[in-house]
């Protein structure tokens, strides 16, 4: 090889430091998603009755939609900003004049039907503000991928619910002794259309069947619950997977044993019992169902993709929630998880409420910044800041939500 | 062709081109790394690997605008020659096999979540 040749190559070598900076410089960061990995931004955008139209469509069949985090901005979520997660296909028109809830199953001392109108005259009436978060909301983060509607952090909501306590309505039938469970069934049909097949048949321990919070509900932020979100009636579980509150509710079955309706085996709504290295394959019988949801925060406000002016302080906001627990700490990062402020947090207004912070940031140059939350609960148990553990159904996803900031 | 072959460095290209075109694409690379095998490897290795390591291209990730830039700054730093007809292939090649990796423990913020103004 010629001289000059050996004294290019070597010239290269020694200044790899500078094909470094090269690397850090001119390859932005953010270029290096590919155009493949934009799960909302190829997601179709169609307005659906009753909804913002700002809600992302992640599936027209059947019909899931989640929130982007700056419509969740409100700290009580409106309707038209609850987010859409269907199993099956809704029932069109559910007559509630005529609605029944039947309470059975083996651990009951005497099968009852309610009308709505007898629940409401039977029962006293209670409002809370319950925080309902899909079992997946995150999904699309995990890699390697894990199948399902690619949720990525608007699959969560807090309205204000209101209607008559479970528990009371099942002490009203007699609980066993040998109760372990509840399952409910709705009125939604299997995607097959096949009559004898439920597309979800879920529920909770019997614990948290008795617990205040847990609501039969027909009001959402005092409006009959809209079609898409169980009009006329559904279970509300605060800080549980939003597919333990069963939707357009019919029958509530006291199980004696752990429920085994459509979507409570396999590996529906379970994570692995041991935590696995990603891409594991993981046996049905280690899967086990999830209970709480974990530690999480948002940041509602501002949009993601804003510019600030260096002079300005910004204001930042948003909520945490922390399953059946309280969130008792909440920092901020603007240096990539260097360093952390606390903001001030609210105390929820009934458990399972969603809690906010806000705070007044500002930057110490222009440039680019993200902006990251994170969220400790009562346990001193935080959100991570990379992806929590692996599951092979993306379920759990409670890393720090993270928006990016121009300053200038 | 007889454009290309009055530059002497081209001639040098053109003749190990021809050469690894006859050989086992791995004949001239390294035991820690391996480049990539494909009908393009010949032209990678003819105008990259003549001067640096092939380890500079394995060990990393850019997109084909990346590549490029890359590119440019060995021509306009390094003595990197014009690569002609040929920097389609090597491009190709190197967006091909050496794309930005979604593995890890977490992706970038989404691009439609990104400030516009970024300069």
């Amino acid at each position: 090889m010629p001289a000059k040749n050996h004294l290019s190559r070597r010239r290269f070598l020694l200044q790899s430091g500078a094909f470094s900076a090269l690397l850090g410089t001119e390859i932005v960061f953010h270029k290096y998603l590919p155009p493949g990995l934009l799960p909302v931004a190829l997601a179709e955008t169609n307005t659906i009755a009753g909804k913002d139209p700002g809600l992302v469509v992640l599936n027209d069949r059947p019909l899931n939609a989640e929130t982007p985090a700056h419509l969740l901005d409100d700290k009580v979520t409106p309707a038209s900003r609850l987010f859409v997660r269907n199993n099956g296909i809704p029932p069109e028109a559910p007559d509630s004049d005529n609605w029944t809830l039947t309470i059975s199953g083996e651990s009951v001392e005497q099968e009852k039907s309610w009308t709505i109108q007898q629940l409401k005259d039977n029962f006293k009436h209670y409002s809370y503000q319950l925080t309902i978060e899909c079992g997946g909301n995150g999904r699309a983060e995990f890699n390697p991928p894990a199948k399902g509607n690619q949720w990525t952090t608007g699959a969560v909501g807090c309205p204000k619910w209101t209607g008559v306590r479970l528990k009371d309505v099942l002490q009203a039938s007699g609980i066993k002794p040998d109760a372990v469970y509840i399952g409910y069934y709705g009125a939604d049909k299997h995607l097959s259309g096949d009559p004898g097949k439920f597309p979800i048949s879920r529920g909770v321990p019997i614990h948290k069947a008795l617990e205040d919070e847990a609501l039969i509900a027909w009001a959402m932020n005092d409006e009959p619950l809209p079609l898409l979100n169980g009009f006329p009636l559904r279970l509300v579980f605060g800080g549980w997977p939003a597919s333990t509150s069963g939707k357009w509710l019919q029958k509530i079955a006291v199980r004696n044993q752990i429920h085994d309706g459509a979507k409570m085996t396999g590996t529906a709504y379970r994570v692995p019992c041991n935590p696995v290295a990603p891409g594991s394959t993981v046996d049905e019988t280690q899967m086990c169902i999830i209970e709480a949801m974990p530690v999480k925060s948002l940041i509602t406000f501002p949009k993601s993709g804003v510019s600030q002016a260096l002079t300005e302080p910004m204001l930042v906001r948003g909520h945490a929630w922390a399953g059946d627990k309280k969130v008792t700490r909440m920092q901020l990062s603007i240096d990539f998880g260097q360093t952390w402020l606390n903001a001030p947090l609210s105390s929820p207004v009934n458990k399972n409420a969603w809690q906010h912070w806000q705070h007044k940031l500002r930057f110490p140059k222009p440039g680019y910044y993200e902006i990251w939350a994170k969220a400790t609960d009562d346990t001193g148990v935080s959100q991570p800041m990379v992806l929590p553990g692996w599951n092979p159904k993306g379920y759990l996803n409670n890393a720090t939500h993270r928006i990016a900031v121009q300053v200038i | 062709m007889i454009f290309l072959l009055k530059n002497r460095r081209m001639r040098r290209v053109w003749a190990a081109l021809l050469l690894l075109l006859f050989c086992a694409s791995g004949w001239s690379q390294g035991t820690t790394f391996k480049l990539a095998e494909d009908p393009d490897l010949p032209y990678v290795i003819a105008h990259c690997t003549a001067c640096h390591s092939g380890s500079l291209i394995t060990q990393n990730r850019m997109t084909r605008d990346g590549w490029l830039k890359t590119i440019r700054w060995m021509q306009k730093e390094q003595g990197l020659w014009p690569l002609g007809e040929h920097e389609e292939r090597v491009l190709n090649y190197l967006e091909r096999h050496y794309f930005p990796q979604t593995s890890g423990r977490r992706k970038a913020i989404a691009p439609h979540l990104m400030p516009k103004q970024n300069p």
